[in-house]
């Protein structure tokens, strides 16, 4: 290789680099997320919900084409339990509020419906390599891009309420019934509760609201003095999960 | 200088052949896991990084610690490791490339890796991490080559290299505090959330570097007749006992605080690690306390770190507790307990720990390479 | 294991045991390696020719099979056959990153006409940004339409699948005359 082309390519390479830089640059100055206009919240009357029933978790799963974590008709290596995919589920109280267990609440026996927080300061977010996560402006859901995301669970790691899964495996693999109005989600992405965007895009609450028989979830806008989120923290007092950590959750719980 | 790599005794294209045999086995048991997703791994919903982000973790702290052999032959003139700089920057470059290996490997979609440059997200310290870590790669393989080059050519190495190898040194520093910051800017994860995580990084990688660096130059000058000499073999001796004592001693100031101040959530983890996990994981703890009291007692005895033989057997014992400090315990012991307090089991399964040895092979492939045609250059030299 | 006299070694003693080849004039023995390459080369060729069913095929035209009742598609045949993919990522953007849902497009007549009126201004229809709500709506058999163009182009391997329905859900094809 001669001088000249030696030359030519350290200047290509140099203004690549340089052009590449300015485009880091744009897309940092052009991404500062603003303030969510809306600010959805789900408040659960644990006085009402004693987590004695699947309806809401159905639904959700049903809804969303969660797989099931044992499908008896699974061809291939075995699924362990500690695979699968969650959206909503029941912990107990000692584990969704540790910090909060002393030795009496041990009387305190009811499970608690748990979900993604959709917080007004998520880590999960600040942490993604590609923007395939970020909170909506239009209303401050944590939402994902399944097209975008690269599968390398910073989110997982990030995330200070254990509510992000990982596909594991091909989730159609576990799913007993697709239903065909919902995309199902394909091996290697990170997924989690998305507040049932899709349905509150045509007017509907999120399914595990509307699947509640005993009326224990206000869901709605907390920017709003009437949306029953807002009335139901009103009524009664309410937490939420690792409060100290600054994350500002936005599913509260009345104990 | 390439063709130095082609000829050889038939114990080094055995050696590359029975490296690329297990590079084999391990690409045929990566397409099983492209093809299965990370299902066949023992990560899980809880344990969601293992083995291979803990190897790149590790890793990272190689590459770096090519800086212990630099700093001082190019900021302090210490002769002594002149011809030790090149070994040192050639480890770092496939210490590098296993990183990245290990980055592909744990990705869920490694077909889409090319979003990380094309939607660039500053705030995300994974991409910062993308960028300085090929950054240190480019450095090391301008450098290592260009000097090298000069060498054969038995000219002084063009005067624009060396403003290349000033920048490498805070670099190398860069590229294990970008690594830290992965896991200490996480809130809720008790383990990790300590401001010493990057020096604790820093000087676990100044102790193994160096002493992987020492086993190294002993295999080079058994099989080859370059030798770096015995000076720089005791310096680099010292070099590791410093980094150990800090190592340790920082590690040391994490179980105090911890303890301490008894707040639970931090405390569990490291329950977990020493007392409460599986056998293999409590076992592998144990034998890092071990294997770093003995390598200390080793190297901070003068007679036993002056004296070649024991000085190899102490750089052992640091790189090994190291390996299982970093490469095994930070990672797993961070992610259990989970957010919930539950403890989930992680065990490695057997195509893991395949891929894993197969990414190693990879780098002890290159730098098989890359110190064949170090020493072929630097001998032809020494001829004249 | 070496020592210090190894350093004071002389220049006979340095002598390289290996043969080395930059010293040959003769390069005949590296014959059996070329012609090794060469026939490996080869090989992978006509394997993935071979692969891809055959040599004669590659002029047959895939048999599309086009929506039923449908007529005019949201962009002219022409634009979709070279830009469907960009065109499907930009609504993917827009909708999932954006947020936006809906999208005005010119109305077009049954010949593919764009439809004016009176005042000759251009007649807009709102449609859904969606695969399966508006694609797939009138293409309801991806395997006959997608597939076979994309094994036909050898962008997607024979009897493989588009990454786009490894999460949106195929529809059921509906019956059709001639099937």
């Amino acid at each position: 290789m001669d001088r000249g082309k030696r030359n030519f390519l350290k200047i290509a390479g140099l203004t690549g680099a340089g052009a590449y830089v300015g485009f880091v640059g744009a897309e940092a100055i052009g991404n500062k997320p603003g303030k969510a206009k809306k600010k959805l919240a789900l408040v659960i009357d644990t006085r009402k919900c004693k987590g004695d029933c699947p309806d809401c978790i159905a639904a959700c799963h049903r809804e969303h084409n969660v797989p099931e974590e044992h499908n008896p008709n699974f061809k291939g290596p075995p699924v362990r339990s500690s695979q699968g995919i969650k959206w909503i589920w029941l912990s107990t109280f000692g584990g969704a509020f540790h910090e909060q267990v002393n030795e009496h609440t041990g009387r305190r026996k009811d499970p608690l419906v748990v979900l993604c927080n959709h917080c007004d300061n998520p880590p999960c977010t600040r942490v993604c390599p590609t923007k395939a996560t970020w909170k909506r402006e239009s209303d401050g859901i944590v939402t994902i891009d399944m097209h975008r995301c690269i599968g390398c669970r910073f989110c997982m790691a990030a995330c200070p309420y254990g509510s992000r899964s990982f596909n594991f495996h091909d989730p159609r693999k576990n799913l007993k019934a697709v239903r065909p109005g919902f995309p199902t989600r394909t091996i290697g992405v990170v997924e989690k509760c998305n507040f049932c965007a899709e349905r509150l895009g045509e007017g509907l609450l999120p399914a595990c609201v509307e699947a509640c028989t005993k009326k224990a979830m206000s869901f709605g806008d907390l920017k709003d003095k009437d949306s029953p989120a807002s009335v139901a923290l009103r009524s009664a007092y309410a937490i939420t999960r690792k409060p100290a950590l600054g994350t500002g959750p936005e599913v509260y719980y009345i104990l | 200088m390439l063709e130095k790599a082609l000829t050889g005794s038939k114990g080094y294209f055995a050696w590359i052949f029975a490296l690329l045999v297990v590079i084999g086995v391990g690409f045929g048991t990566y397409l099983y896991q492209l093809n299965e997703g990370l299902g066949i791994t023992g990560l899980n919903r809880d344990v969601s990084w293992g083995l291979y982000i803990a190897q790149f973790t590790f890793l990272v702290g190689v590459a770096a610690s090519a800086v212990m052999v630099v700093l001082p032959y190019y900021l302090h003139d210490y002769k002594e490791f002149g011809k030790l700089t090149l070994l040192g920057e050639f480890l770092a470059i496939p210490a590098c490339l296993m990183c990245m290996l290990f980055i592909v490997v744990d990705m869920g979609r490694p077909d889409r890796v090319v979003y990380v440059f094309l939607h660039p997200t500053p705030n995300s310290i994974m991409f910062w991490d993308t960028v300085v870590l090929s950054g240190y790669l480019g450095l090391n393989l301008v450098i290592g080559w260009t000097t090298l080059s000069a060498e054969s050519k038995g000219v002084a190495p063009p005067r624009w290299v060396k403003p290349l190898i000033y920048l490498s040194i805070p670099w190398a520093v860069s590229i294990h505090t970008v690594t830290a910051f992965l896991y200490q800017g996480l809130p809720g994860r008790g383990f990790w959330m300590t401001a010493i995580m990057a020096p604790r990084f820093l000087a676990s990688a100044f102790a193994a570097g160096p002493s992987f660096l020492i086993l190294m130059v002993l295999l080079v000058r058994r099989f080859t007749r370059f030798d770096p000499g015995d000076v720089a073999l005791r310096k680099l001796g010292q070099i590791v006992t410093y980094a150990m004592f800090v190592s340790v001693f920082f590690f040391l100031m994490e179980v105090f605080t911890v303890f301490y101040s008894a707040i639970p959530e931090h405390k569990h983890h490291f329950w977990y690690l020493f007392v409460g996990g599986p056998w293999w994981l409590v076992g592998a703890m144990w034998l890092f306390v071990a294997l770093a009291v003995i390598g200390l007692v080793i190297l901070v005895n003068p007679r036993t770190r002056n004296n070649i033989p024991t000085l190899a057997v102490g750089a052992a014992c640091v790189f090994v507790a190291s390996w299982l400090e970093k490469g095994l315990g930070l990672v797993i012991g961070g992610f259990t307990p989970n957010p919930f307090g539950k403890y989930t089991v992680y065990t490695p399964t057997l195509p893991e720990v395949t891929i894993a040895v197969a990414i190693w092979c990879i780098g002890f492939l290159i730098l098989t390479v890359l110190y064949k045609i170090a020493t072929g250059v630097k001998q032809e030299r020494a001829i004249g | 294991m070496a020592d210090d006299k190894d350093i004071q070694k002389t220049e006979e003693e340095y002598r390289p045991t290996e043969y080395d080849y930059r010293h040959t004039e003769d390069a005949r023995s590296d014959m059996p390696f070329i012609v090794l390459g060469v026939m490996v080369f080869v090989a992978l060729m006509l394997g993935a020719t071979v692969a891809n069913r055959g040599l004669g095929k590659f002029r047959s035209k895939p048999a599309l099979e086009l929506p039923r009742d449908a007529k005019r598609c949201i962009r002219d045949t022409a634009f979709m056959r070279s830009n469907h993919m960009k065109l499907l990522n930009d609504w993917r953007d827009a909708v999932v990153r954006g947020e936006v849902r809906k999208e005005k497009i010119p109305r077009r007549d049954a010949t593919g006409k764009v439809v004016k009126d009176a005042a000759g201004k251009t007649v807009y229809q709102t449609i859904e940004r969606s695969l399966t709500k508006t694609c797939l709506r009138c293409h309801d058999n991806p395997k006959a339409f997608c597939d076979r163009c994309h094994v036909y182009a050898g962008v997607t391997r024979p009897g493989g699948s588009l990454k786009c329905f490894h999460c949106h859900i195929m529809p059921n094809p509906r019956p059709r005359a001639g099937r």
